[in-house]
């Protein structure tokens, strides 16, 4: 297992401190996923110059706006297309996009099926933590069954998105679930996530107390007791292979659930412009 | 003075391609004033079709793009014909293609009509080229390009292997004008207005 | 200098504008009639070693073009009114970031589908397209000569003021096809964003004082460029403080606004001594200048203005014009928008008449001098 780095010197070198405090409320998921990327990013010794953060709209995307790196907090949903194009026109970036699952899956979707169709070079980062919780606590389309929100208040009967199966149909090549709890874990994920030539997804699964939490005792009340939740409730991939489909049943898979190779597409892109230069298709 | 050219007919007949084709010989290839416009709507998808060609000289600013009142008008249908027939100057000349249209309609120019798409099916074995062949035809009547021109325009824009077939219309009907085939065959039509 | 004209198609044309401008990033959707400009940056980007992206939608386009732009590649995406309605969001985003882009709108006619044939009816929803209070440029091309210029003065503008510029084409000019002298790379004046001059530890994306364009450095240069669509302070920092509000949205306007000299552009024919002046923008002017003509042979003393610059309006000119005459007809493809700022501009103090057709067809000069005879 690799080293983590210590809390100080990641501040120091990635935060505008002036913008702090964060807006999260205590127990959020948003810091820690944060967090491990910064870890993920000094790890790796990416050049911060040649990092890209691009960030949706809700409260995951608001960690970007603390930091000393290049970062579009864009329009909500709107992320994986605007990497897209920054990819297109910047392949030598290290793009990291950072969504919740309102802003990805919902009023992003299209953008982030076809991102992961083309299979452009960019990382995105989702955190699920079943709720809309920016503008008070609606569901999403990630949240469980039966679930309370400010609108589902007589309990929602929409089933959700698996946004990892998602990606998998939408030809990701790179595909992973981490937890809030499991903060080692989610590192290394990261790591590998940034690493992977084409789109690579990584959904994490995160606790919101205030919006989520408080309605939904079944999953823990507080940021703690959430994060418990997870832990008990989470199975590796590894195991899960061993497991029956019903066992499997209401548990958080983990780790690594797809790693191919594909032509990444602003690589592939580069074939098209010798076409073009040459005259005609080759 | 600026020469109002309407190429009139049904979609699937090439009067876009040899608009542009005029407008390019006279423009470009002749150092003119040139504009040519397109109706839209039914050319891609068969239907109506519309293009308008409007010539001048290289001092004179071509300013509202589209034919007010014609000095040419080529029918290609019968629909083209009653439409467009009524604005056409009084020295104009309405060019039909009476293959296609049977009634001449009311106008003030003077009419030429001949069976142009069964002519040139009979000649080159194709109705494809008709265009072009109309195209020269306009051009010679009109006195709006020469030939030189246009055989560069067609060469330019012509899709690959189709610049042959249309250089061989582009004879023909420099041709019907030559033997004044088409007076003679348009005698009947002349005084109908 | 001794170059072949080109017969090319207002799509075309606008298309080598944008590419003589540096664009070298396009990013669209398919979508009537404004498909050609996709299709020619579908060759000619790659063969510039350029990127041409076909997005899952028009929203899509819009935010690579953003993206694309803040990597420092000039950019641009076309489309037509229903598309733009879609674009707004972008557009009103470009706004409050600041980043670069060109929007090309080949006007069709008609709310919600519509037709695809020509209209003007989209100058309202250039400047207003999006959310909230918004300074845009938006440009007006008359000819194929103008599509091909007005697209590199927009390119050029949109860097120059980090703004997005909208130009308005519509369904005719977009087909119709003109000759055109394209001139030599060295005949044309391009401009770049304007470049930070701190280091780049004490850049911050929005410095400007309360007229400026704040400097902006691209993305991968150590600059650690912080863009944002919500209000902001000078870092780029998301802000509730209502001084950075007001600040902010005074500097977006004054911006532009401080600027008109530079920014506004028209075209006047015969306004000394005109009785009447038509005010008439792209494809409209030209049988309003056909109009002219029938006029004179008439014995009647008509002008014309034309706004080149549609957004910002040229209304300083505007009001010097309407103390002088007797009147003014405002001659426009839509239900009257354009006439609302005429009005606007000459407060009460000349007539102002309309001339509008909405049914996909061209004002016809005829029309035009009929009307004017009407006026007296």
């Amino acid at each position: 297992m690799a080293k983590i780095i210590p809390q100080a010197t990641i501040l120091e070198k990635y935060f505008v401190t002036s913008t702090l405090p964060t807006q999260w409320c205590p127990g959020c998921g948003a810091g820690g996923i944060g967090h491990a990327v910064l870890q993920a990013i000094e790890r790796m010794q990416l050049d911060p110059k040649k990092v890209v953060l691009v960030s949706g709209i809700g409260c995951n995307g608001h960690f970007t706006r603390h930091l000393r790196l290049d970062d579009l907090h864009v329009l909500h949903g709107r992320a994986p297309a605007v990497a897209t194009g920054l990819k297109m026109a910047r392949p030598d970036l290290e793009i990291i996009v950072i969504q919740g699952d309102g802003d990805a899956a919902s009023i992003g979707g299209n953008h982030l099926i076809h991102a992961a169709r083309r299979n452009i070079g960019i990382t995105t980062i989702v955190s699920n933590n079943y709720i809309y919780g920016r503008t008070g606590g609606q569901y999403s389309p990630t949240t469980p069954k039966k679930s309370i929100s400010t609108s589902s208040p007589f309990g929602l009967e929409d089933p959700p998105f698996e946004l990892c199966n998602l990606m998998v149909g939408a030809g990701a090549t790179f595909v992973a679930r981490g937890t809030s709890y499991h903060i080692i874990q989610l590192i290394d994920l990261v790591e590998r996530a940034i690493k992977h030539p084409g789109f690579a997804f990584l959904e994490v699964i995160a606790p919101c107390p205030t919006s989520y939490g408080r309605k939904n005792p079944e999953t823990g009340i507080t940021g703690p007791q959430m994060l418990q939740w997870q832990k008990e409730n989470s199975v590796s991939i590894k195991k899960a292979a061993h497991m029956s489909e019903e066992s499997l049943r209401g548990k958080i898979v983990t780790g690594i659930l797809l790693d191919r190779i594909e032509p990444e597409y602003s690589a592939a892109y580069a074939k098209v412009r010798q076409r073009a230069q040459k005259g005609g298709l080759a | 003075m600026t020469t109002e050219i309407r190429l009139s007919g049904s979609g699937g007949q090439g009067l876009l391609f040899i608009g542009r084709i005029l407008a390019e010989a006279a423009g470009v290839f002749e150092g003119k004033n040139a504009v040519q416009s397109t109706s839209y709507g039914g050319q891609v998808r068969g239907g109506s079709s519309r293009s308008d060609v409007l010539i001048s000289p290289a001092e004179e600013e071509i300013d509202f793009p589209e034919v007010m009142d014609a000095d040419l008008l080529l029918a290609m249908n019968q629909e083209a014909a009653d439409e467009y027939g009524g604005k056409v100057k009084q020295s104009g000349v309405v060019i039909l293609d009476t293959t296609f249209v049977k009634q001449p309609p009311k106008t003030r120019g003077r009419i030429i009509a001949y069976p142009f798409t069964l002519k040139t099916k009979e000649r080159l074995g194709s109705a494809l080229p008709t265009n072009v062949v109309v195209l020269a035809v306009i051009s010679q009547i009109g006195a709006l390009v020469g030939k030189e021109a246009l055989v560069r325009a067609i060469k330019k824009r012509s899709p690959k292997g189709k610049d042959e077939i249309n250089l061989q219309a582009l004879n023909l009907g420099f041709e019907l004008v030559k033997t004044g085939v088409l007076q003679r065959d348009g005698d009947d039509e002349r005084e109908l207005h | 200098m001794s170059r072949e004209g080109l017969l090319l198609q207002g799509n075309e044309a606008v298309s080598e504008g944008a590419i003589a401008a540096g664009v070298r990033f396009f990013a669209g959707y398919p979508i009537t009639p404004a498909t050609e400009i996709s299709e020619v940056m579908a060759r000619r980007m790659p063969e510039l070693g350029g990127t041409f992206l076909q997005m899952e939608d028009e929203i899509a386009s819009i935010s690579a073009v953003l993206g694309a732009s803040c990597g420092g590649v000039k950019a641009m995406t076309a489309s037509s009114g229903p598309g733009l309605a879609l674009k707004a969001e972008g557009i009103g985003y470009a706004v409050c970031a600041e980043i670069p882009c060109l929007i090309v709108n080949v006007q069709r006619t008609g709310p919600g589908v519509g037709s695809v044939t020509p209209s003007q009816q989209d100058v309202m929803q250039a400047k207003w397209g999006p959310n909230s209070d918004n300074m845009i440029i938006s440009l007006s091309p008359a000819s194929i000569k103008e599509c091909f210029w007005l697209a590199i003065r927009g390119v050029n503008l949109s860097e120059k003021y980090r703004v997005p510029v909208i130009l308005l084409s519509d369904s005719f000019l977009g087909h119709m096809s003109e000759k055109i002298d394209l001139p030599s790379p060295e005949e044309i004046e391009t401009m770049d964003r304007p470049r930070p001059t701190v280091a780049p530890e004490k850049y911050k994306a929005y410095d400007a004082d309360i007229n400026g364009v704040p400097p902006l450095a691209n993305f991968g240069e150590g600059y650690a460029v912080r863009l944002v669509g919500n209000m902001h302070n000078k870092a780029g920092d998301y802000s509730r403080n209502p001084r950075d509000f007001d600040f902010l949205i005074n500097r977006l306007h004054n911006k532009i606004l401080t600027n008109l000299a530079d920014i506004c552009a028209y075209e006047e024919v015969e306004i000394d001594g005109a009785d009447l002046v038509i005010v008439a923008y792209g494809i409209v002017s030209r049988a309003a200048k056909a109009a002219i003509r029938l006029a004179k042979n008439q014995g009647m003393r008509v002008g014309l203005f034309r706004p080149i610059v549609l957004w910002p309006f040229p209304t300083e000119r505007l009001a010097e014009i309407g103390k002088k005459v007797g009147g003014i007809l405002v001659a426009e493809m839509n239900m009257g928008q354009v006439i609302r700022e005429v009005e606007r501009t000459t407060r009460g103090e000349v007539p102002v008449a309309g001339l509008n057709r909405i049914d996909g067809l061209l004002i016809n000069p005829l029309d035009i001098l009929a009307k004017l005879k009407e006026m007296g």
